[in-house]
This record gives C-alpha cells, sequence and structure tokens, in this order.
C-alpha cells in the first residue's frame, strides 16, 4: 500500500501524494511542532517540509525505510527555519502587548491544563521537553529522536529518563505538599 | 511499540493527555490544502496542479496557512540547558566476548570461543575495560531493561586464555551496576558503581585474584569513575552533587570533601600520588535541575582538591593527562542561538601550565551529546573515540565508529570499522595495553521490528574492539 503510493508519487501521481501526505500528515505536523522553538513557524515548515518530500521522492530509494527518510526531510526543514528566523525586538510597547497576549493565553491554558504537569515541566531543559513532546505528541521511538535531532540513541534515552524522573519526582514533592497543607 | 516499563504508564497518560489538550494539527484535509498551496507555486507544481483541477477528488478544504489551530504548550526558549544531577544508572550488557581478531574485518566468525551470560536485560550502556597485560583484563557493566530503574544487574566478563568469558560474580544481589574498573594487576583490581538498594551507600569491589568481594567504603553515592595510580593509591568519584569524593590511602576508601564552588566531579585522571586532575561541574543555585554555570579544572595539590581554571557554560566529561605538563579534556559548551540553547563540542588542551579552550578539534565529526572517551598515551600519541550515531538511514542500518588519534599537531580521523545493522550507542571505554594494541567496549543496539515503515528500536548489546598495530576491529556487536 505504502510502497504503492510512494511509487505512483513518484511518477507525479497527485493523488497518490496526496493520500501519502494525509497518511503522514499528522506525524509531520507533531514532529515539526515538537522541534520548531517558534511555534509561529509549524505551519510554514510543514508546508515546505512536504515541498522538500514532493522534490526529494525523485531520489528517494525504495529499499530504504519511508518514514525515518521523510521524518529526516522534516528535521532538515525545520532546521532550516530555525536558521532564517530571527527573533524580532520588539518596541517596547509591542512587547507589552505580546506579554499580555501570552499572559491572555496562559490564563486560558491553565484553566484547561494540567497545572501540575505544566509546572513540572518547566522544570526540564528545552532538549528533555523536547524529546517528551517527540515521544509523547509526535509519537516517535526513541531511534527516530536520535535521528531528528542529530542526536545519539544513548543521549535521547538518558535526556528522556531523567526528564521523566525529573516530572515524577516534582509531581510527588507537589501531591505530598498539598496532602501536609 | 511501547519502550517504556509500566513505572511510567500514569505519567505516560498524563503528557498525552496535557499535549492533546495543548496542539493539535490541523485536520487532514486541511494540511494537504495547505501543501498543495505551495506546491502550486513550484514549477512541477504548476503541472501537479493542472491535474489536480482535474482531478474530481480534490477536497475544497479552507486554506491552512495563517489559520493556527494550536495554543502555545511549553516554551522551548527559556534559558540554557539545565543538566540534572542524577546521572543515569549505567546500563550494560548481557554479553558475550569473542576471542581475540587477528584480521582486519568486523565481527569474524572464526572465533567460536565466547560465553553467554544470563540475559536478564535488553541494554547496554557504559561498559567499562581495563586491561593489566595483554593476556588479561576486565570488563565490567551494567545489564538492565531500558530505562532499568532499580531492576539492574552486575556484569563482569575476562579476557583470560585469549578469550572473554561472561562470569558470574556470586553475592552479589540484583540492583547493582557496575560503572568502572581498574586492573592493577591480574591479581588486584576495583570496581565501582551504584547499589539501587541502598543509593546512598558508595559500591566499591575488589578482586584479589581469585573473587570479587565488596569492600567497606565513606557512604558518598553511587561511583561513577575510578581512577588507581597504584595498589595503595586510588579516588573514585559520584555523580551525586554532594561535594564529595573517595580516596583509598591507607588501605581504606574515605570520603574527602571538594571545594565548595563546584557542583559535581566529571571527570578524573590521576599521575602518581601527589598529582591529579578533576573535571567538574558548577550549577547555579544549587539546584540539581539548574543550568550550568561553569566546567572547572581542579588539581591535586599537597593533598588537596583546588580549582585551577573556571570556564563558563562548559561541562568536561573526559580527562586524559600524557604527563604532568601535557593533557587534553572533552566535552560541550552550552550557546544559546535565537533563544534555543545548543551544546557544543568543545576541547582542553593543557600545555604550558594552562587549560586552553579550544573549539571541536574534530571539525564536527562528533555527534552533538556524544560522549567521546579520551585517552593520551604520550603528548604526541592520543585517542578519541565515539559513534556517529545514525549517519546512516535504511535497512539495514550501519553505523560508523568515530575515532581521531592525535599525533602531536592534529586530531585526525583514524580508519575505523563500521558497526554492521547496528545503532551505536557510544564507545565508553578504552585501555591500552601498549601504543599498539587496545580493547575498547561500548553498547550497540539492534534493529528491531522489520518492515519499510519502520522507524524501529532497540535492544542494547555490548560491543567489543579491538586495536591491534594500526587496526581497529569490531570483535562483536
Amino acid at each position: 500500500m505504502e510502497n504503492d503510493l510512494i511509487q505512483r508519487a513518484q511518477q507525479d501521481d497527485q493523488q497518490a501524494f496526496q493520500q501519502l501526505v494525509e497518511l503522514y500528515g499528522q506525524l509531520v505536523w507533531r514532529t515539526a511542532y515538537a522541534l520548531l522553538a517558534d511555534r509561529s513557524q509549524v505551519e510554514d515548515a510543514v508546508q515546505e517540509a512536504w515541498l522538500d518530500v514532493w522534490r526529494g521522492l525523485k531520489n528517494y530509494q525504495h529499499t530504504r525505510p519511508f518514514r525515518p527518510w521523510l521524518l529526516t526531510t522534516v528535521a532538515n526543514r525545520c532546521r532550516k527555519v530555525m536558521r532564517k528566523h530571527v527573533v524580532p525586538q520588539l518596541p517596547l510597547e509591542n512587547g507589552a502587548m505580546l506579554a499580555d497576549a501570552y499572559d491572555a493565553e496562559a490564563h486560558v491554558l491553565r484553566q484547561e491544563a494540567d497545572v501540575e504537569l505544566l509546572t513540572a515541566l518547566a522544570i526540564l531543559s528545552p532538549e528533555q521537553r523536547r524529546i517528551l513532546e517527540l515521544h509523547f505528541f509526535a509519537g516517535l521511538v526513541l531511534s527516530e529522536i536520535a535521528l531528528v535531532t542529530d542526536t545519539l540513541l544513548g543521549t535521547v534515552k538518558s535526556r528522556l529518563q531523567r526528564a521523566l524522573d525529573a516530572l515524577r519526582m516534582h509531581l510527588r514533592q507537589t501531591a505530598f505538599a498539598e496532602e501536609t497543607l | 511499540m511501547n519502550e517504556l516499563p509500566h513505572e511510567y504508564d500514569d505519567i505516560a497518560q498524563r503528557l498525552r493527555a496535557h499535549y492533546d489538550r495543548t496542539a493539535q494539527p490541523p485536520p487532514s484535509a486541511q494540511l494537504w490544502q495547505s501543501v498543495a498551496d505551495e506546491l502550486r507555486t513550484e514549477q512541477r507544481g504548476t503541472l501537479f496542479m493542472e491535474q489536480q483541477t482535474r482531478s474530481p477528488q480534490t477536497p475544497q478544504a479552507a486554506t491552512y496557512r495563517g489559520q493556527p489551530t494550536t495554543r502555545r504548550a511549553t516554551s522551548f526558549v527559556t534559558g540554557t540547558a539545565s543538566l540534572a544531577a542524577v546521572v543515569l544508572i549505567a546500563l550494560l550488557a548481557h554479553g558475550i566476548f569473542a576471542n581475540r581478531p587477528g584480521s582486519a574485518s568486523t565481527n569474524p566468525g572464526n572465533h567460536p570461543q565466547s560465553t553467554p551470560g544470563a540475559h536478564v536485560g535488553n541494554e547496554i550502556q557504559n561498559a567499562k575495560v581495563s586491561m593489566d597485560s595483554a593476556e588479561d583484563g576486565w570488563a565490567v557493566g551494567t545489564q538492565c531493561q531500558w530505562p532499568c530503574g532499580q531492576a539492574i544487574h552486575p556484569f563482569f566478563s575476562h579476557f583470560t586464555g585469549g578469550a572473554w568469558q561472561a562470569v558470574t560474580v556470586t553475592g552479589l544481589t540484583d540492583g547493582i551496576g557496575l560503572h568502572d574498573v581498574h586492573m592493577v594487576t591480574a591479581n588486584d583490581g576495583w570496581a565501582v558503581g551504584y547499589d539501587a538498594n541502598a543509593p546512598a551507600q558508595s559500591l566499591v569491589l575488589h578482586y584479589d585474584g581469585t573473587s570479587w568481594s565488596r569492600v567497606a567504603a565513606d557512604a558518598i553515592g553511587g561511583l561513577n569513575t575510578l581512577a588507581m595510580v597504584s595498589a595503595t593509591e586510588g579516588w573514585a568519584i559520584t555523580d551525586s552533587s554532594n561535594k564529595r569524593i573517595l580516596h583509598y590511602h591507607h588501605a581504606q576508601w574515605k570520603a574527602e570533601t571538594l571545594p565548595a564552588a563546584i557542583s559535581w566531579a566529571e571527570s578524573i585522571d590521576i599521575l602518581s600520588a601527589t598529582d591529579g586532575w578533576l573535571g567538574a561541574t558548577s550549577l547555579d543555585g544549587g539546584q540539581g535541575t539548574g543550568n550550568v554555570t561553569a566546567g572547572m579544572f581542579l588539581r591535586l595539590i599537597n593533598g588537596q582538591w583546588r580549582v585551577q581554571q573556571t570556564f563558563p557554560k562548559a561541562q568536561i566529561t573526559s580527562l586524559s593527562m600524557s604527563s604532568a605538563t601535557d593533557g587534553w579534556a572533552t566535552g560541550e559548551i552550552d550557546t544559546v542561538v535565537n533563544h534555543n540553547v545548543t551544546s557544543k563540542i568543545a576541547f582542553w588542551h593543557y600545555t604550558e601550565g594552562r587549560w586552553v579552550q579550544l573549539p571541536d578539534q574534530t571539525g564536527g565529526g562528533l555527534a552533538d551529546g556524544a560522549i567521546a572517551t579520551l585517552k593520551m598515551l604520550s603528548p604526541t600519541d592520543g585517542w578519541l573515540l565515539s559513534v556517529k550515531g545514525l549517519e546512516h538511514i535504511g535497512s539495514p542500518i550501519a553505523v560508523p565508529t568515530v575515532i581521531y588519534h592525535y599525533n602531536g599537531v592534529t586530531w585526525e580521523r583514524a580508519t575505523s570499522p563500521t558497526i554492521p545493522n547496528r545503532i551505536a550507542d557510544d564507545l565508553s571505554g578504552v585501555s591500552f595495553v601498549t601504543p599498539d594494541e587496545a580493547w575498547a567496549v561500548g553498547s550497540a543496539n539492534v534493529q528491531e521490528g522489520a518492515g519499510s515503515s519502520c522507524g524501529c528500536t532497540s535492544s542494547g548489546r555490548l560491543l567489543i574492539m579491538h586495536y591491534l598495530n594500526g587496526t581497529w576491529t569490531v570483535v562483536q556487536s
């Protein structure tokens, strides 16, 4: 099924490519979301990544598994997006408006979200949070995370375990503190 | 495939629920429409869209661009990467050591004298090896089911009679992992590690030529690295942030206090009973999850460890002295680009009485996050061993080891073998018998789950390499 779609897409079959996009769209979007520090870049990165896939399919070899190839393409595009993106230095009044907007968003999040978990996540390093998102949000297995983050598998494992242990410890401490109040 | 043990089920469920609440991809049709819009501008896309226009199945979804459907979950732009004080319980090997290689081929099949150890886990990491001669040596490590937790087991393998033999040591309970070994002679060796049953204790084992047995040691927590300078003098460092170090002297392992500025020691090399170096890390606020503020070099002077030099945002993870006046260290430097924290490989060279920080001497040859094993034999002869992650995508995966040799002027990539059908984690230990012969150990993960769409994951095996007369060979992976 998948191989058939890929082969047809390589021959400019747009319906096959559309089916590939729909088949892997969630994976690609979630991966880009987890990889990109600036979430406003996600849509552009996803669209450009699919363009890269379209262009790259001509050279894709069937002897390779498709999913790692796709994830690598997405990760490369995200790196390019991050490299060219410069965080603007906002004037003070604009910065204040932005801060207000974030506060409002955070307020909504606080009402809906697992506040203890949010607090616990804040103690983690960016790399640890990224690995958690790639694993639990994007659904990548550890070797795929190593692939898209250009990191050794052992490093991914240690970062994930440290992150999970830190979260568990923080949540237990929070629960204990609430019980003793 | 579930890669986590059930003890993490609760936190995994909460994380998934949290992420699902805070970010959701747009529907597939919307995603496709946004991609189709992009393709329209492509030359090939023009043809593509002409075809699409003729297609009756084209969904007429709303344009996706400019319609964000996500909310910010957690910020990735906060500060420097923090590094937890908790070091991973070292993992290691169910394993078989094969015979010594006689030719430069990978995993040669003509060395059948190997003995399988008991299979009590799927992981191999942080293996260490120490040779007391070309004919005798030991490798140690930890066997476990990743991510290990309390279910760890000690691993020993003995190189004798020309073959590596897995050895079962009685009297050591489950929950013990071994992190380093140092053989002074064939009848006098030490191993250190971690006891999950008593994590505040320090695990020290002694080998008397017949058996390994646990010996008394002051409790400073699990021990990571061991540096013996003689049968009567040695040091061991812990990953616990208690600013202490174990010193073997007068036939006792006693705790000594390190300077308050450091949070924990990372690496050690001892030249003599009166001279040695430590690489240490300092965290801000004294918090275990705080940011790395500095890496520090400490020197043993008059029996006391004293801070000699400090490098901001550094972690000195490997250190090796070739003499009192020359040595190298490797590690990482945190850098912030566009609010994104990244760690870059860094080198330090001790020469003319001071440490000089240098950029990555391998020109990007080491993977980000790679834990390299460093060994200096002389000022003009040194080795750096690592692996290159998932360099090759495809099936079967074949990952090259990455080995650099220092010739007194530059670090140059040495010819090194590729590990077939494996994802290599690391080359964590090396021991030179002579400048022309060495053994190295690490871990290599087996790619599991065939299939064209398989991202796959792994279970670990012990990786053994042998260096003889200029050639590195994979003996087992």
